[in-house]
């Protein structure tokens, strides 16, 4: 049988073995469950018996209706239990069926309870007595039945939970001896395998180590119809082979022998040849190894050929790369001839050769390295040298002389370009020009034209200079002198430009003008510049102002008209004068201290300056720009006086404030008590109409003293310092909420509040925004049930908007402009009470916080007040 | 040959095999956890008191249960119980929280209101006394001056608490005060004891010190608060009320399993203090649940209602039948323990 067949039926066993645990598992765990299933019916009538105790217990304390329908229900339900129940031993049965028989006779006992008390409802005194008498029994009964009943579901209980536990117990038994018969039969087959498959390895070894100590006759046992059975045999086969092919290696080793003595002698022929050569031989091998060197060789180097050999053949060339290079094309060509290279001899000496060497082969073709000849052509090469030395002198001559020559006219090139210059050269007899190609740049063309004469150069000369440029031509060829001119051009492409050009006329032998050679240049962007400075210097030549500009050493280098009109004497007061006072200061200022730009005011004549002082540092230069202000002074001075008799006037009108607040609300409480003492003391006295006049009295009284408060409040808020902080705008509505609530308790309010963003701003002057609007809104909405009243916000970028809506009296959106005006109502003061300063000062609060407030709403369809403050810092006014 | 062959089979339906079992497993795993309800979306207006036992309906609604479980719920927000149970009984919202205190005082008008499950337990109601006034024990409250507030679950309990100790109402000078007025009341004196709930209670240990003595008020039965519907709501969307109660559960849930986080987002919706929250919790069931005590305690919240004579109905209703436990159920039958 084979190895894997035993392996096949050993996993086999082990899969039945676990298939059979699987099993026992199974029918243990249904077992348990069973026990479980009838544990949980067990611990559900235990349960239902309680709740049915409890609710007959309730029933007695209090009968009623719930307690009796509670009562029924709970018996059919714990009825359904009990009859739906099955227990396999005989002892549950038994108890089970008393369980029954107890619960039906407790839904006698009960039904007789219930009525027996309806009854007692319609009886007489003596039939009721005899009805408590029947109850008591029946009650007895009943709760017999019940404690009967709680023992049976507490001992069927327990014995579900003996049973649990019986299965428990079994189960762990099957288990444990399940598992050991398994590892029995697993340790069994496991031996018996191993065991099988060890032996037959171990012969196996045996067997190799005998034949490894020589023994090719030794063959290995073979033994069963295994894998390695099969292994031992192939093993037996292979020792054969060995034996054969080790008598076979023995005869040819002696033929080799033979030929090899043979090799030997045409060997040494072939050395006595190489040898006798006056030529330097030598063979490299393909990595460029010395191999084999003659005695002419070892003459031409100065080393021992024991010493050449193995060495690199390059190291004894005055050219090492040169020689590998010669030796690479060896490879590559097959041969080279009279390769030119030098030898270095150990004493110095050179030797210059001429190289011949060919690729030597195998039998195969395949190359092994390199034979190779050295002529010695030393006399040769020192002819050859002396020849070159003198045709080189020569050569490095003329090359010199040519590169002088080049950078000469490099040069020349590179001014011209750097001076933007066109150069030309006219034949004054022919009137043909030749031109560099800068020239026809100027004149508008973006290659070199191939003609170029005098008159085509007049035809760009625009008609009004024309006549002027043929002029000095004219002058200079007859007189042989420099034509030198500016003028104006028209290019190839219409534009007009400015030109400078220059030419030097040029003679023959004959003192002839023959020739005219020049430069030109387009100089519109220096002309155009020349007209900006130009326009530029009207500037402080035209303006009213005095300006004026001295060098560092003080000396006066500009004053413009106006300067000259108002201090005619400047120039030659220099710094001695008023306008130039302090001047050394200014200077010491712009050059230590590094500053660019001042301003100071001075007094010349009894006039005020504003002087601006420049330093232009590049030019070394103060530049003083003045500006009179004596009016703009006056002014402010005028201001400034203003401004301290208001302040005095607004300390006055505190003062009032203050008096108004004290003096006049004394009299008013005195108006209002009297008033009120005057009821109270003569009203049974006075008629209807005296005690409502009175009564009319203490009304207004109180109403102006309402009106003095609110006055002062908000004549203060302007005062007020503002501490700005994040408000938490939320907790302030709820704040404010909450204390609204508490001073309406007899009022139907529903709040809400959506999305309260922080803001930025004093909190308690915000928190009175609040209240002042909350409170409004609370007013407004005294006749609606329920009042509905929101307050929310929503991000508008950088501010934010808040609102308060209510479903109130609302208002005619015609007069919304007189909403938060002091004193200003839109009600009648018997319609809803106030003064009219509360939105006054909400309206004050929100614009000190540069914020916004509106409002919106419809004649008894509710208000809207909304208002603006920035989310995040910024500065308050 | 025909053995390598044989034995490659043999591997492709071992790996075959072990790809079938992990997928197997990965999809009774898959099937284990709970899906997102993806069918028509139910719209459910919701009413609730701003106390700390709207609890579970603020933690369903900030954590996305009512939507996970097919419902668009609009929550109202009531400043106390009574108005949110007029507003249920207009018809202005579907489903409400009310005390079980308010519920039995609606109770006497009107017969249509049905309650789906209590939400919250709690046990804050604390009867506070000052000790420099020679009150240690309950028995001293016998003729001294108890703040209280009319017609509120502390008014019920209080007299359960005196009873109890053998102290009839009438042997005590009550004061009627709002509850944020109680604790001035007793700190400055001008009542010797008071009863009231958190944080107000919170407030008079603070005020008074090592000089508060306290009691737990409610002598073992708790405050609950209910879920309460229509009738009517109940037999036309059945399906809401359950998707309703199943999304309270799971807010139950997270309740029970990240109780830091629920709280924090508790305190953070309502406004408080966390801090202050924390007495609070320390004295709170939230569950969802229907237990047998709760017809016991509105049978004896109403019995105190007739004798108080704050209705002039007699006969003690039958509270069973505004019960209406069928939905939970159906979802957590372990959640129902009325007696049925």
């Amino acid at each position: 049988m084979s190895i894997r067949t035993k392996l096949l039926i050993n996993v086999l066993l082990l899969l039945c073995s676990l298939m059979i645990v699987g099993l026992v598992l199974n029918i243990v765990r249904d077992k348990v469950m069973d026990s479980v299933a009838t544990g949980a019916l067990a611990d559900q009538l235990v349960i239902g018996v309680s709740d049915m105790n409890t609710i007959t217990y309730d029933y007695l304390m209090k009968p009623g209706k719930r307690a009796r329908q509670q009562w029924e229900m709970k018996h059919a339900s714990l009825e359904d239990l009990i009859k739906g129940a099955r227990f396999a031993g005989e002892k549950e049965s038994t108890i089970l069926t008393r369980l029954i028989k107890n619960h039906e006779e407790t839904a006698l006992f009960f039904r007789k309870l219930v009525e027996n008390s309806e009854k007692k409802k319609h009886s007489s005194a003596s039939l009721r007595a005899l009805l408590d008498e029947d109850n008591e029994r029946n009650v007895t009964q009943l709760m017999a039945r019940s404690q009967i009943m709680a023992g049976d579901a507490y001992s069927l209980s327990r014995e579900s939970d003996a049973s649990i536990q019986k299965a428990l117990t079994w189960s762990v038994w099957v288990i444990t001896v399940t598992l050991l018969i398994m590892i029995v039969i697993a340790g069994a087959i496991s031996y018996f395998l191993s065991r099988s498959i060890t032996a037959s390895i171990k012969t196996l070894k045996n067997g190799t180590e005998i034949i490894a100590r020589g023994d090719l006759e030794y063959r290995v046992p073979v033994k069963g119809r295994d894998e390695i059975a099969s292994l031992s045999e192939s093993f037996n086969e292979m020792a054969g082979r060995l034996k054969d092919a080790n008598a076979s290696l023995r005869a040819e080793m002696e033929e080799k022998e033979k030929a090899r003595e043979a090799l030997r002698i045409a060997g040494l022929y072939t050395r006595n040849l190489i040898e006798v050569s006056l030529d330097s031989l030598v063979t490299i091998s393909a990595a460029g190894k010395v191999m084999d060197v003659n005695k002419a060789a070892e003459d031409v180097t100065g080393v021992p050929r024991e010493n050449l050999i193995g060495s690199d053949f390059s190291d004894y060339f005055t050219e090492p790369d040169k020689a590998r290079e010669g030796y690479s094309r060896v490879f590559s060509v097959g041969f080279i001839k009279d390769y030119p290279l030098a030898i270095r001899h150990t004493s110095g000496r050179i030797t210059e050769v001429l190289y011949n060497a060919a690729t030597y082969k195998n039998d195969k073709g395949e190359v092994q390295g390199v034979f190779a000849a050295a002529r010695d052509v030393t006399a040769l090469r020192a002819a050859q040298k002396a020849l070159r030395k003198s045709y080189d002198e020569l050569e490095k001559r003329v090359e010199e002389r040519t590169a002088e020559l080049r950078e000469s006219e490099e040069r020349l090139t590179h001014a011209l370009e750097a001076g933007e210059l066109g150069i030309w050269g006219l034949d004054t007899k022919t009137g043909r020009a030749w031109r560099s190609l800068r020239h026809d740049h100027i004149f508008g063309y973006e290659t070199l034209l191939p003609e170029w004469t005098y008159q085509m150069f007049l035809e760009h000369v625009l008609t009004s200079d024309r006549k002027e440029v043929d002029e000095k031509f004219g002058h200079a060829i007859s007189m042989g002198a420099e034509w030198n001119f500016e003028c104006r051009i028209r290019r190839a492409d219409g534009a007009v430009r400015w030109i400078w050009a220059q030419g030097m006329p040029r003679r023959n032998e004959r003192n002839e003008v023959v020739s005219m050679v020049g430069l030109v240049r387009d100089i519109t962007t220096r002309k155009q510049v020349e007209a900006e400075m130009e326009r530029l210097a009207t500037f402080p030549r035209l303006n009213p102002n005095p300006i004026l500009e001295t060098d560092i050493a003080g000396n006066i280098q500009f004053v413009n008209p106006a300067a000259e009109r108002l201090f005619p004497d400047i120039r030659e007061r220099g710094l001695a004068h008023p306008w130039l006072s302090g001047w050394e200061t200014l200077v010491r200022t712009c050059r230590e201290v590094g500053t660019e730009c001042s301003v100071r005011e001075v007094t010349v004549q009894g006039r005020w300056y504003l002087q601006s002082i420049n330093f232009v540092r590049e030019a070394e230069r103060i530049r003083i720009y003045g500006l009179d202000i004596t009016e703009r002074r006056a002014a402010e001075m005028e201001l400034k006086e203003r401004t301290v008799q208001l302040e005095a006037a607004n300390k006055e009108l505190e003062g009032f404030s203050y008096s108004v607040s004290h003096d006049l609300r004394a009299p008013l409480r005195a108006i209002d008590g009297f008033s009120l003492r005057l009821i109270r003391d003569f009203g049974d006295k006075l008629e209807e109409d005296g005690v409502r006049k009175l009564h009319a009295i203490s009304r207004n009284a109180q109403q102006m003293g309402q009106l003095i408060d609110d006055l002062l409040s908000f004549s203060r808020l302007s005062r007020k310092e503002m501490h700005m902080s994040r408000v938490n705008m939320e907790a302030v509505a709820r704040d404010v909420w909450n204390e609204t609530k508490e001073l309406n308790p007899d009022r139907e309010l529903d709040f809400k509040i959506v999305n309260m963003i922080p803001a930025f701003g004093d909190a308690s002057l915000i928190r009175q925004v609040v209240v002042n609007l909350l409170s409004n809104a609370v007013k407004f909405t005294r006749d609606r049930k329920p009042a509905v009243i929101e307050i929310g916000s929503r991000n508008e970028g950088s501010e934010i908007t808040y609102y308060v809506k209510d479903n109130g009296a609302g208002f005619d959106m015609r007069y919304s402009d007189k909403l938060f005006g002091v004193f200003e109502r839109l009600h009648r003061p018997d319609e809803f009470e106030g003064t009219g300063v509360g939105l006054a000062i909400v309206q004050r609060i929100i614009h000190r916080h540069d914020g916004r407030v509106w409002a919106e709403g419809k004649v008894d369809g509710g208000a809207t007040f909304y208002f603006t403050i920035a989310g995040k810092e910024k500065k308050f006014g | 040959m025909r053995n390598m062959l044989k034995s490659r089979q043999t591997k492709k339906a071992v790996i075959l095999i072990a790809i079938c079992t992990i997928a197997l497993f990965l999809l009774c795993c898959q099937k284990g956890t709970g899906a997102k309800y993806t069918g028509p979306v139910e719209k459910i207006t919701l009413g609730l008191v701003v106390i700390e036992s709207s609890s579970l309906a603020y933690i369903a609604d900030a954590r996305g249960m009512f939507k996970k479980h097919g419902l668009d719920v609009t929550i109202i927000d009531f400043s106390d119980g009574p108005k949110a149970t007029d507003d249920l009984l207009k018809n202005r919202v579907d489903v409400t929280a009310v005390s079980a205190f308010v519920f039995v005082t609606k109770s006497f008008q009107r017969d249509e209101l049905r309650i789906l499950a209590s939400i919250f337990r709690g046990d804050t109601v604390e009867i506070s006394a000052r000790k420099d006034r020679g009150i240690t024990e309950p028995t001293h409250l016998k003729g001294r001056r108890i703040g209280f507030t009319r017609n509120t679950v502390g008014d019920f309990f209080l007299e359960t608490f005196l009873s109890l100790h053998g102290i009839t109402i009438g042997s005590v000078k009550l004061v009627d005060l709002k509850p944020s007025e109680i604790p001035e009341a007793i700190s400055s004196g001008f009542v010797e004891a008071a009863i009231t709930w958190e944080p107000y209670a919170g407030k008079i240990r603070d005020n008074l010190g090592p000089n508060a003595v306290t009691w737990p008020g409610q002598s073992g039965q708790n405050y609950q608060l209910l879920l309460v519907a229509r009738e009517e709501f109940i037999k036309e969307r059945p399906l809401a009320a359950e998707r309703l109660l199943k999304a309270l559960l799971e807010a139950e849930k997270y309740w029970s399993e990240h109780a830091t986080d629920a709280q924090n987002l508790i305190a953070s919706r309502l406004g408080y203090d966390p801090v202050l929250l924390q007495s609070v919790w320390k004295r709170c069931d939230l569950r969802v649940r229907l237990d047998q005590d709760l017809v016991i305690l509105m049978e004896d919240e109403a019995k105190w209602a007739m004798r108080r004579r704050l209705t002039e109905k007699k006969e003690m209703p039958n509270y069973l039948r505004f019960i209406h436990w069928e939905s939970l159920e159906r979802i957590k039958p372990e959640a129902v323990r009325i007696i049925h």
